[in-house]
Parts: C-alpha cells; structure tokens; sequence
C-alpha cells in the first residue's frame, strides 16, 4: 500500500472538438477541482500531444502530484501514452487512471447538460479510483530464441525462410508428408501467368536445405503450454512408415502396392497407391505409408493373418504373392480356406453395405492356385522375412502333430530350432486330418500341408509315438519327464480327442457310437491304415448334440449308409454351436433335425440298438453361457426307432496329465498370453488348453507359444509388449458406407446336394476371374493392407510397418501459425450438380487437369478423353451466400478468370463466366480482366442458378441480369469457382494454441487494421490464409509480416509482463479448483503449499480477464489494480456524485 | 424496350409504405445482389412479364404504379425455390406473397378479378369449391366398408382438405387414407362438416387478414375431439396448421403435434401398426414444395416407400430440394392456366425422363395437375397419391 497522501492532478482533454463539442470541459474542471486530494485540475486542447504531456510532466514536479486523472479517448488509444509520460516524470505508470469521455460521452450523446454531467461522474469515480492505486510492477521473462511454424504451405515456407535468414532457428511443422501446400497443386498463377510449381519449388528446396529451418513433415501440434517468449511444444510426429533419410524415392515400392485409392492432391481425379509420395518435388523427398488403422478383417483374424493384404493382392492377380503371406501367419492356406469358421467376414466393413468378401474362399483360391501353378515363384522377388538363425542348437519337443504343434515346430525350425514331433497315430495333422470328413476337406490338400511343415530339415516327426505321463515304467516308454530331461523346452498339443459320454441308460449298447471316434474311424481307413475299418451304421441314425462334430458325423453317417438322419439337439436352432452355412449345408443333403428334443435313454434288444427314449425341452432362462437353458417338459417324451447312434456332445484330454497342473474342467492350465504351464520349460496350447477350437484359433495360440519358447530358449522376458492388444484404431471417416456402389457376392460354385452321397469334395472352387472380382469388392478400410510387398523390394530398406507415432517436445519463444485454408466442397448444393454430374468441377480440379504434372498430364480433357467444345465458370459457388459462406473469397474472380484463359490458350473451347460482379482489385488485375476479355471469353452477369443435364451436355440456367432475359447455355463441362474455408484441424489448433476464431472459422487477427498477424494470445502471430482468404501475394506479405512480428519478439532479451493480473490470497483458497476450470489461458493450477492444494497464478499466462476472480467462492483471488474496492470505490461515485 | 426513366425521386417511396406491412423485409430486400437466381430458379419464370429480380429492383425504388401492372407476382407458384437458393438469404417467396398482400389492401383496386371470386367462395361457403360444405364427405359414399363413425372424442384428428372432399379426381387420397387408419387400429376422427377451409389459398393469395376467422374456427372443433394429434394428407392444409395458424392464433396449443401423412406413415411403419406387402412397380417421388422445400419433410416419404417390397425409386434430376414446383401452387391456376400447364409439362417430362411408370406425390394439388397436366400435354405416366400406394402395399401384404 502506497502510504502517501494521495495528490491528484486531474487533466481534462478538449480533443479539439471531439470531446469539447459535446462536454462542457471548463465545467467539469470547475466540478471536480474541490475533490478530496485533488491538487490541480485542468484542461487542455490535446492532451496526448507533446505540449499537453510536458505540462503535465511539469505539474508532477511542481506540485508534487503522486496520482494523476486522465479524462480523454479510450484507454485503448492513448493509457500507454500516459503511463510512459508518468514513468518519464518518475511516478510509478499504474498511478494513472483514465476516465474515456470520447467514446463514453461525446460520441453517444448529444452536447447539453446531461452529457457533461455524466463527464463529471465519470471523472468523479475515476479520481476516487485513482487514490486507492498502488505501485505495481511488471515482471520481466527472458525470451526463447526460437520459433515454430505450423503450415508449410507458401505462408509457412515464406516465414520460415525470412526467421531462418534473421538467424533464428525455425521448427516448421507440417500436416502432411510434403510441405508445398495449395500452391503445389496450382498449374498457372494469376495475373503473371508464372508456373507455380516453379516459383514455389526453389522455395521448398530452400527449406530442406536452410542450416536454421528443421522440418517436421507429417507432424502436428498436439499440446502447448507456455507463453509469450516461453513456449513449451508437443509434437507429434506421425508415423510415416518409411524412413526419411534412408528412402531414396526411387518409386519401386509404388510398382508393387496392390492398393489403390483416390489421391488427395489430385482432387481425386487420379489414384494413389497406399505408399506414395504427394508429387514428384516433395520435400523432404520420400514417400510415406497412407495407414487408417488395422483393417477389421485383419483384427478379427485369431492368427493374426494380413488379410486385406492377400485380398488386396488376389484382385492385383498376384496369386502366388497372396499364398506366401497368408503363409507367414496361416502354416494351412487350403485348409483354413476350407473349413474356416472366418470371423473375418464377420467384421467384414462390406457387410454392412451388401454382403462381406468371401476371404475364406479367397484364401482357399490361393492355396489352389499355388498348388495348381508349383513352378510360379514369388516374381523373383526378395524373400520378405531374412531368416534368423537364433535358435541354432536348441532342442524343443512337440507332443502331437495337430495344427498347434505344426504350427509351433514350423515356427521353430524356421529360426533352426530342432523340432521334434511325436504323435501318438499313425497320421499326422491331428484333429484337421482324423476329425473332419473329407468331403469337406480333401486328404491331397492335407497332405501337402502337413508335409510342407514335418519334411522341413529341422523337423522330425515320429509316429505312432504315444507319450506316458506320471511315473516312468520301463525303457521303452516316452515320458513327459524324460522329454523334459533331453529336450530344452517341450509342447503339449495333443488335442482333445476322447468324447464326452451322456450318462445316460443304453450307451454301452451295440450301435452306440461317440462323434470324435467315429469320424476318427471313417477318416482313418480312408487314410488306408491297417486295421481300421468304417463303423457300419444302420438306414437310421441319430447324432446327438448340435456342434460341428456332429453335423460332421451326420453328413458322414449318410454316405456310409444312413438313409434317415437325425439330428437330436436339445436346445433351437438358435442355439446350435455349429455353424450357420454348415447347418444349411446338412439340411440340403436331407439330414432331418429334432430340436428341443433330448434322449433320456438308449434302448436295445439283443445287445444292439432299437430306439431312443427322447424327452421334449423347452427353453428357460438364460446360462452362464448365455444360451437360454433347456427344460424338461414333464411327461411329454417319444420314443425314436433307431439303429445307431452316434454321441457328439463335446470332447476331453484323452489323459491325465499328471506331471501338469490341470484346470478345474480337466483342461492343461497355461497362461492364456504366454502359453506357459506351471513348469517352466513346458507349454502348452490348443485343444488340450482352451477345449476344442477352430484351426485359425489353434494356429493363433501356436505363433504365440512358438514366440514363447522362442524367448524361453533364448532367456528373454515372456511377457515384454505383448498384453497390449492392437487397438481397434480404424479410421472410421476415411470410409462411408454410404457412398460405396453395392457389389453382389460371389456365390462358391457347389455339387448338387443330390449328388453328393460320396466323399468327395463338396465345394468346387473360385475361377481366377470370380476370385478377382471377389477381392475387387474389397474397401481396403486399413488402406495399407500390409501385404508387405514394399518391404521386399525396397533396396534402401526404408520401410518400417510397425513405425509408432512419437511426440517430441520444443521450446520456443514465439509460434506462427500458418494453416492455409480448404477449398470449399459444393456438395451441399445439389443445384450445382457436383459430385453427381462428372462433368462438374472445382476450380482446384481444373488445376490438376491443366497442370502438366496432374493426371491428364496437362491436357484439358473430360472424363471420356474427348476435349471439350464449351466451358462455363460459375463464380461465387458459395461464397457470398448467407446459405454457405456469406463472405468473398477474394481469389475466385482472379483465378477464374486465369482458368478462362488457360482454356483459351490451350483447347481454344469457348469459354462462359457467369458472375455476379468481377472483383479484379490487385495490381495488374484488372488488365489481367481486360486481356481475357479480349482473348474472347464471354462474361454473362448472372448467377448460374442450376446445372442440369440435357442429352450428353449439361446445361446452365441463369438470368442475364443485363437484358433481364433467361439463360440456358449447353455446355460440355462446368467450372465452379468454389471459395476458401478454413482448414480442417483448425477448430482444434484453435484450443491447442488458445487462439481464437471468426464468425466463419479463421482465426481471429488481434486488431483488424492496426494489428493484422497478431492473434489475440501475444507470441502467437498469423499468416496467410489462416487468417482470412488471400491470394499468394497476400498471403507472402502477411507471411513476412508475420516474421517480422516475430522478430521485434525474438530480438527482444526479455518480456514485460503486464501486472494488472490476478493474485491469490493463499489462505483464503480451499483449493476447489474452479478458478482452473474457468480460465481459459490455463493461468492458474493448483500447488502444494504448506501441507494443502492451492491456487497459483503463472502471471505471465495471466490475461488479467477476471474470470477466476468472479468464479472464486472464497473471494481468495483479486486482480491487481482491479479490487474490489477500487471499483465498488468508483461505481459509488459514479452513482452518488452528481445527485449529491 | 421500356423508355420510361426510372423516377427516383418519386416521394411515395413505396419503402415507407411497405415497411408498415407485416413481415415485409424491406431493408432485406435491398440487400439483393440483382443476381438473377431467383428468376433463374422460377418454375413460371417465363411466363412473367419482368422477372423475380426485376421486381425486387422495383420495389427497392418504389416504383408502386409499374409494379401494380405487373403479373410477376400473381404468377408465382409460391414454390419457395427462390428462397432455398437466393445467396442473400432473402425471403424471395415470402415477399412475393407480401408483394399481393400490398396490392390486394392498399387501394390499388390491382386485386385480379378471379382472386376476388376466390375470396368471396371460401368466405362464403367454408370451402374452395363454392359448394355446401356439408357435402364434404361426398367421397365415402362409395366406400366398401364405408367411413365407420365420426367420433366426439378421438387422440387423432384427420384434416381432409378441399381439393381431396370436392374434387372427384382427387377422392382416391381420402378414400385410402381412411382404409390405412382403419386398418392400422389408430383412434382417429375426421370433422366432416365442421371442417372448413384452413385458409391457405387466401393466405397465398395476399389476403392473410381474411383468414382469422377460419383459423379460430377450425382450431375450435379440433380442441373438442380432444386430439393430441393432427395429421393432414394435403401439403398445405399441413403447412397451415404447421405454420401459419400457430402465429397468427395466440391459443394455439404447444402440445398440439401436426403431422403430414407421410410423417405420419413412417411412424406407423416404425412402429409396426401398418405392414406393406409388395407393389412390383417403379415409381418416381414429387416433393410438394410445401412438404419439402418448405417444410424440409424429404426423407420421410422416401422411408415409407422403400419399405414397399419390390418398389424402385427412380429420383427426377431435380428432387428433395432441388425440386420443381408441379406448377399447382400459389393459386397461378385462377391467373393463368397456360402457365400451370407449361410447368406441369416441365416436371412431367423430368418424371418421364426417369424411366418410370407411375409419378407419386403428397399432396392433393400436385396430383390434380400432375394428372391434368399429363391428360393435356398426352405425357404417357400415371399419378397417384401416397396414400394410394400405401393402402395397395397394405391390401397386398394381408391378401
């Protein structure tokens, strides 16, 4: 507290006869000189001139004066005037207050009594103010000598490059892999005609090659904290998929990428592939990887196989290509692809607009084709994996030789583990090869698949090798523990094979058989082992239970002789676990099915079966697995005459396995990531563990116990990175249903279901040509299907898939922001035609196609290749329009009229503007005008108001606004002249950087005219078309301008901060937090202090609003300069005064 | 060619006069850019002796006595396209409409003798017609299962509209409609002699003060059923009751829902009370401007029609809204039959374009010129109302 008695001088301003035309200045002189602590009181003509300020100087000294009373303009205009001059005469500058009677009195009311009057309370209040003021000082913060660019279009390049040659260094981040921006896009450039590119290219060079200027292509600003001078930045660098500096561009990773998709910066005239390069002078000058997440298909797959990526190169017609990833995740490419239950069509995105890619079939079309084509190879390309020989010497036993085990033992012997497989039948394939039929899966496609695994160098496999658990008895006997002794790490996967019995009277009869084992039999002796023959069953047969074992065993039942199938389930069909397709499949062959029907014994005569006693369900409530529970009907039960049976109601561990811990339903207990038992060295997987499972499942936990032995063998942590699942990160907005054209699924050819009585195969196969257009249907929703194929011919071995985003963090003193601007879509002005006639443009589209490096090359075609004869322009689509955008643009007339030209100069069409006025502001615009005028084009005031089509042309409807006459102009392609909105990211960056935007989204300049690149945070400047839509030259004015702002910042070694902030009294603060909540330059945050949370008030992020003043409910905070009794002080005055 | 000089120094600037009218945006007005695409957009633009346009460029002069013989507005279908498009955002048919209100009220004696006759019909007869009201259940008469009872008491009121009870080649609306509420188990009632004239086509045709009357009237003995509910299968009886009764009728009820039949339709479909069966049939959809382009109802309709198996929707190049008027609206018949039949044959031919059959709309008046205008011009295409089609989709599920 200023412990001076306060004298006051109190200076009234005439600002000529601004104020004194309307006040009585001599009146309220007279008025407030007998104030309390009022020394002096006079008025001057000027008071902001030199004179008026000297005499005010010289009254301070004169008189001693500690607080002065300004009453003039708004303290917006002249406070820092006044605060300078009292610091010159040595007062402290915040012993001033002003009193505005320009813009308070003079200019809203009219000259009389009341008018002055109101000067008086208003110079009144502001001398009560002006006693209570104290001294304040501002705090002084040194200044970062750095500075960061968002953008890289031409504002962003121009700024960098003007901040770099001033030597300071420049981080420039941009969005996209290429900086260039909009102007890249551009072919000519108005009204010089210059090539854009080549006025735009030395720029960018020079930004790559600028010692100060370190580009962060494919960034984004993701967090600031900070302020002016000291700005903390978080960026994140996505990740491009391919390394910068190592990528050489040479475009072979192009000729392989089977994936193609609209390019952005051809307007999507052309394609791209997913790896691309934006242009040929990209900078940096190396291509990136387009990835929008992991493709639904691809995450559902248990193995983990790339499956957009075979699909993706099965429509490319790289057969082979596809059989080799499918491959590295899929030991079994026929196999799966026959008798997969493929959740990946499940989540299939197609599915949700038709019906989803058949990918099983695909797969099996792959596998066909390889087996079909053995002397194609993989087009002499580059092995995609390097095998690694990391596991040399190391010994892993596999017990079973089902599709786990084989799936392990390849793994293993792939990185030269020696891998021995000891099966306890004389076949091996497990339950793929003894539990499904082959009329559903061929025994050659079996064979070839297994013998690809077991015939490797690494592998061996034994026969007829039984394993013992529990105590050793004898020699001869292969035991889990002696495997242990001379193995270095042993697998269980031995399956699932005894059936589960009903428990019910009869089972032991003769006729009675159980699912596993009959399929086990048949499959057996069709395999031509010794003594095994096919059961015989009777002309009725009934399976009981509703899995796909016995849908198997039912369809199998009917081509060993049974002439009336059942199939006893005793829950609905709803309920069935097999699947749908397999259901449909049994019925087609005639199989009968009973539901909600359970037998509750087996009766016989003479040892055999005669019948079943079959008890009626209902269905209750729900189970623990969610099914509903079936219920007896009491009494209501039939008796089914039968001559066999076959029990396929679920599988078990054929053994104890007594040396393992075992789960409480009898299953191996292994951890579910890791695969680990409760012995160290032993894992385990499959059946054995989970119950049974599809293929695809199997194979899944078999990479995963392979990668776990892997590192057991290797003494690496089991665990490292792998509970993360993959997330779900799909890019939903790349792909919409909506506008995807329905595609009809191929329908898998099939023998007839008369027919098919015999074992052979019952699906036929894709052709080359259903298969490619079965994989043409395809979204590619991941974009990059990551078929790898880029990665084996890459020389430079740039390309990393599994790349991450990372963030680094950047102190700099001052931030730019230079986002550019979209071009508007016309879209939601259907009159217009965009998006539905082809012949209907942008006027970036029509840069594209004009420029030599767009996808006609720079010929101004329409879509069917032929030039047209007749062109309309329609300026203002959208712009000026209270619908759309209600401001100008400002560059569609330019650009229009450069379009025009271009067509007349390069296709000599006639060419039509339809305007509502011509806005040729700009130097050597308006002679640019003259000249296209000349050059014939036709200019017709109208607005087109609708474009409609008539015959192959499209025709123009306006009125010519000159004659007052309709207009329907056929044309042969239509230009409309859409305007600029802000960049898509900028609302976001709005609340990054607390900058704020327009009424139309652009971010908002401090001050229209007088402070045009400075945003309303200090430190923060704007360039360019971020700002409000320009031309190029604009915006390279406003770039440097922007730059140069920066500068006056950079070169300055400290920063004042203003000290008219908010303070916290810290024992009146509890700590709520509100005042962290309501600030919205993230000021205040809570800190310990003596033991409690309180607020804390970073002053130089401080703006000095009042919110958290306001917000506080314990009225701990107060505003320096702003308290309460300063103004409760002066709103008192303001309303006693006059009336006292 | 006009020679006459534009005399700007006329002191009756009609500025002051026409912004003593109600809802005359006058300040609005001058705002227009004299682009053009609001005459560009008139379906009976050709037929107007200066365009759109022109006539905004005459009202912000005050040019009263070269308005006064001008028919641009008498031939306004009230469409409302001009009004969707206009960049300025002006009330392009609103204004039209307060162009005739000026006319009409302020001595001008420039009100055409068939808007008189008009006028002096409904005021006298409660229907625009000129016949007794009481016969405005004439249509049922034919019914197979007849009309069933008109209820005191009901939580759905159906508002008939003029043109579906007078005109005999609009009787189809009524009669499905009354089958598909009957058969959906909705307790609903209609006011059959006690329903008048809601008042549009004196509303259009710049006489909104006369209306009052009918207003208070027809809300009177819709509260007295008790209904929750209105639903009107006429566009603008619907955009009335939606609209215009709301603001001039201070006792209008908040809670009172107003509902076209198609809205009303897609609700029964939602909620199961109605079923379609198939209709093999392509067809094509005419927005009523006062449905869509006023009232933005597009996709309801669309809804219920292709939820009718075995129907294919072929849309016009011009739809939703980008629609164009079937020539019915704005009471340009009274003024000037060519015109309505030249736009008719405008729209017809865009529904011939398509490739299907049958023209279906929503509304009693688009149905009457798309019918005469089809009968006229020899344009091979049926019309047919929605309702229609409804009750057949309805009829081929249950039989």
């Amino acid at each position: 507290m200023n412990q001076d008695k306060p004298r006051i001088g109190v200076y009234v301003c005439m600002c000529g006869s601004n104020i004194a035309g309307t006040v009585d200045v001599p009146a309220v002189v007279k008025a407030v000189s007998h104030m309390k602590n009022v020394v002096v009181a006079r008025y001057n003509k000027y008071t902001c001139s030199g004179p008026g300020q000297l005499g005010i100087q010289e009254d301070i000294q004169a008189n001693k004066l500690n607080r002065v009373v300004v009453s003039a303009c708004s303290p917006r205009m002249h406070e820092r005037t006044w605060r300078a001059m009292l610091s010159n005469a040595g007062l402290n500058p915040y012993l001033l207050e002003v009193a505005n009677l320009r813009e308070h009195c003079s200019w809203t009311h009219p000259a009389g009594e009341l008018t002055t009057r109101k000067a008086i309370d208003l110079v009144a209040a502001a001398i009560e103010r002006v006693a209570l003021h104290n001294p304040l000082f501002p705090q002084r913060v040194p200044v970062t000598k750095a500075a960061m660019v968002v953008g890289a279009g031409i504002a962003g390049i121009q700024a960098s490059l003007d901040l770099a040659q001033a030597g300071i260094p420049v981080y420039l981040v941009e969005r996209e892999p290429s900086i260039g921006g909009h102007m890249a896009q551009l072919d000519k450039t108005f009204p010089t005609l210059d090539c854009s590119a080549c006025i735009l290219t030395p720029k960018m060079v020079d930004v790559e090659s600028h010692p100060n200027i370190t580009l962060m292509s494919n960034s984004e600003v993701a967090k600031v904290d900070g302020f002016i001078g000291n700005f903390n930045v978080s960026v994140r660098r996505k990740a491009r998929y391919v390394d910068e500096d190592a990528c050489t561009a040479c475009s072979d990773c192009v000729q392989v990428c089977p994936v193609k998709i609209p390019s952005e910066f051809e307007n999507e005239l052309m394609e791209k592939t997913a790896i691309y390069r934006p242009f040929a002078q990209a900078v940096p000058n190396a291509f990136a990887i387009d990835k929008r997440g992991n493709a639904p298909c691809k995450s559902a797959c248990p193995a983990g196989i790339h499956v957009q990526g075979y699909v993706a190169l099965i429509a490319e017609r790289r057969f082979r290509e596809a059989y080799d990833l499918i491959q590295q995740r899929m030991p079994f490419p026929g196999i799966c692809g026959r008798v997969c239950h493929h959740p990946c069509e499940s989540d299939c995105r197609r599915g949700e607009k038709d019906s989803p890619v058949a990918i099983e079939y695909l797969k099996r079309f792959a596998a066909d084709w390889v087996a079909a084509h053995p002397d194609e190879t993989n087009g002499g390309e580059a092995e995609a994996v390097a095998t690694q020989q990391l596991l040399q010497g190391k010994k892993v036993a596999i017990v079973g030789s089902g599709p786990v085990g084989l799936t392990v033992a390849r793994n293993l012997a792939d990185e030269y583990a020696q891998c021995d497989i000891y099966e306890a039948l004389p076949v091996a394939g497990g339950m793929m090869n003894i539990g499904i039929p082959s009329h559903r899966l061929p025994k050659d496609i079996l064979e070839k698949e297994i013998n690809d695994i077991v015939s490797r160098p690494n592998v061996n496999l034994h026969l007829n090798s039984p394993i013992q658990f529990g105590e050793e008895n004898g020699d001869s006997q292969i035991t889990l523990t002696k495997l242990r002794k001379n193995y270095d790490a042993v697998f269980l996967g031995m399956g699932a094979h005894k059936s589960i019995h009903m428990k019910i009277p009869g089972e032991d009869l003769k006729g009675v058989y159980f699912g596993a084992q009959f399929l086990r039999e048949v499959n057996l002796s069709h395999l031509g082992v010794k003594n095994v023959k096919i059961p015989k069953v009777g002309k009725r047969v009934a399976i009981i239970g509703g899995g796909n074992v016995a849908i198997d065993s039912a369809m199998t039942a009917k081509r060993i002789g049974g002439e009336e199938v059942y199939i006893v389930y005793r829950r609905s069909r709803a309920e069935m676990p097999a699947n749908e397709w397999e259901i449909e499949e049994a019925s087609e062959e005639g199989i009968e099915f009973l539901f909600l029907t359970n037998p509750s014994e087996v009766k016989g005569k003479d040892g055999k079966v005669n019948s079943i006693v079959c008890q009626r369900m209902r269905l209750g409530d729900p189970d623990e697995s969610g099914r509903r529970r079936p219920e007896p009907i009491e009494g209501d039960t039939f008796t089914l005459p039968i001559d066999s049976i076959i029990i396929a109601i679920g599988q078990r561990l054929e053994n104890d396995i007594m040396d393992i811990d075992q789960t409480k339903r009898g299953w191996i207990a292994a951890d579910q990531t890791t695969w680990q038992t409760n012995q160290p060295d032993v894992f385990s997987g499959g059946d054995a563990v989970t119950g049974p499972k599809s293929i695809v499942e199997v194979v899944g936990a078999g990479h995963e116990a392979a990668e776990s032995i892997k590192r057991y063998l290797l003494g690496a942590d089991l665990m490292a990175g792998r509970k993360v699942s993959a997330a779900n990160n799909l890019d939903l907005n790349f792909y919409d249903p909506e506008v995807w054209e329905k595609s009809k699924r191929h329908a898998m050819p099939q023998r007839d279901p008369k027919n098919r009585n015999d074992f052979n195969e019952i699906y036929l196969g894709f052709t080359e040509e259903q298969a490619v257009e079965e994989a043409s249907r395809c979204l590619d929703c991941g974009v990059c299907s990551e078929c790898m194929a880029c990665v084996g011919v890459c020389g430079a071995g740039a390309i990393i898939h599994e790349a991450v985003d990372e963030f680094v963090e950047i102190d700099v003193g001052s931030i730019i922001v230079a986002t550019g601007y979209d071009v508007w879509d016309p879209s939601p002005m259907p009159e217009y035609g965009y998006g539905i006639y082809p012949e209907v443009y942008t006027g970036m589209e029509i840069e594209r196609l004009s420029n030599a490096s767009g996808p006609t090359e720079g010929n101004i075609i329409m879509k069917n290749g032929e030039t047209p004869k007749r062109v309309a322009i329609l300026h203002c689509i959208g712009s000026r329009d209270e619908h759309q955008q209600p401001y100008c643009s400002r560059v569609c007339c330019m650009y229009s009229l450069k379009l025009a030209h271009l067509i007349r100069e390069k296709i000599s069409a006639e060419v039509f503007e339809f305007y509502m006025d011509i806005r040729a502001f700009g130097k050597g615009y308006e002679e640019f005008y003259e000249r296209v005028q000349h050059e014939g084009v036709v200019f017709v005031r109208g607005r087109g108001a609708q474009v409609i089509p008539e015959g192959d042309r499209l025709v123009v409807r306006a009125e010519d606004t000159d004659l007052g006459r309709p207009v329907n102009l056929p044309v042969d392609m239509v230009i409309l002249a859409t305007g600029m909105v802000p960049s898509e990211g900028a609302e976001e960056l709005s609340h990054t950087l607390h900058v704020t935007r327009d009424a139309s989204g652009f971010f908002l300049e401090a001050h229209p005219k007088l402070r045009p690149v400075d945003s309303n945070t200090d430190g923060i400047y704007l360039a360019g078309a971020c700002q409000a839509p320009r031309d190029i030259p604009d915006t390279v004015t406003h770039a440097s301008a922007a730059a140069a702002q920066a500068l006056v910042l950079l070169s300055q070694e400290y920063v004042e901060v203003v000290p008219t902030v908010a303070e916290v009294k810290e024992l009146h603060c509890v700590g709520c937090s509100l005042c962290v909540e309501v600030c919205p330059y993230g000021a205040p945050s809570l800190e310990m202090n003596r033991g409690r949370m309180v607020s804390q008030i970073n002053e130089a992020l401080c703006k000095g609003c009042g919110l958290c003043v306001a917000g506080c409910r314990g009225k701990a905070i107060s505003l320096r300069g702003f308290n309460d009794t300063q103004i409760l002080t002066q709103i008192e005055t303001l309303l006693q005064f006059s009336m006292s | 060619m006009d020679e006459n000089p534009v005399n700007v120094t006329n002191e009756e600037s009609i500025n002051l006069s026409l912004a003593k009218e109600k809802g005359f945006d006058v300040e609005k007005l001058n705002t227009c850019l004299q682009c053009g695409t609001c005459s560009s957009s008139c379906p009976t633009y050709f037929a107007m002796d200066k365009s759109p346009r022109q006539l905004w460029r005459l009202v912000s002069l005050g040019l009263k006595e070269e308005i006064k013989q001008l028919s641009t507005y008498w031939l306004c279908t009230a469409c409302n396209s001009c009004t969707i498009r206009c960049p300025r955002g002006i009330e392009v048919s609103e204004s039209m409409r307060q162009v005739r209100e000026w006319m009409n009220k302020d001595n001008l004696d420039a009100t055409p003798e068939a808007l008189k006759r008009l006028s002096k019909m409904i005021l006298d007869s409660h229907n625009m017609m000129g016949d007794d009201n009481e016969t405005r259940l004439i249509w049922s008469s034919n019914l197979p299962d007849g009309l069933g009872e008109i209820k005191k008491q009901a939580e759905v009121i159906w508002f008939v509209g003029c043109v579906s009870s007078f005109y005999p080649m609009a009787y189809k609306i009524p009669q499905s409609m009354v089958q598909i509420l009957g058969r959906s188990g909705v307790d609903f009632t209609i006011m059959g002699g006690e329903e008048w004239c809601c008042g549009f086509p004196l509303f259009t045709g710049g006489m909104s003060d006369s209306i009052h009357d009918m207003a208070v009237h027809n809300l009177e003995r819709v509260l007295a059923t008790g209904a929750k509910t209105l639903v009107s299968t006429c566009a603008s009886c619907f955009h009335t009751w939606k609209h215009i009764y709301p603001d001039i009728l201070s006792n209008f009820p908040e809670d009172l829902e107003v509902l076209h039949a198609t809205e009303y339709m897609a609700r029964l479909v939602e909620t199961g009370k109605i079923k379609l069966g198939p209709v093999e049939r392509m067809i094509t959809y005419h927005d009523p401007c006062d449905l869509g382009k006023r009232n933005g109802i597009f996709d309801e309709p669309r809804y219920v029609l292709e939820k009718i198996p075995g129907i294919e929707i072929r849309e016009m190049v011009n739809h939703k809204q980008n629609s164009l008027c079937c020539g019915g609206g704005g009471n340009v018949e009274a003024f000037s039959p060519d015109a309505v039949n030249q736009a008719s044959k405008i729209r017809l031919e865009q529904a011939l374009d398509t490739g299907a059959g049958y023209v279906v709309s929503a509304c009693q008046q688009c149905m009457r010129t798309l019918f005469n205008g089809a009968r006229k011009n020899k344009i091979r295409l049926r019309t047919m109302d929605f309702t229609q089609l409804v009750l057949e989709s309805i009829e081929n599920r249950t039989s």
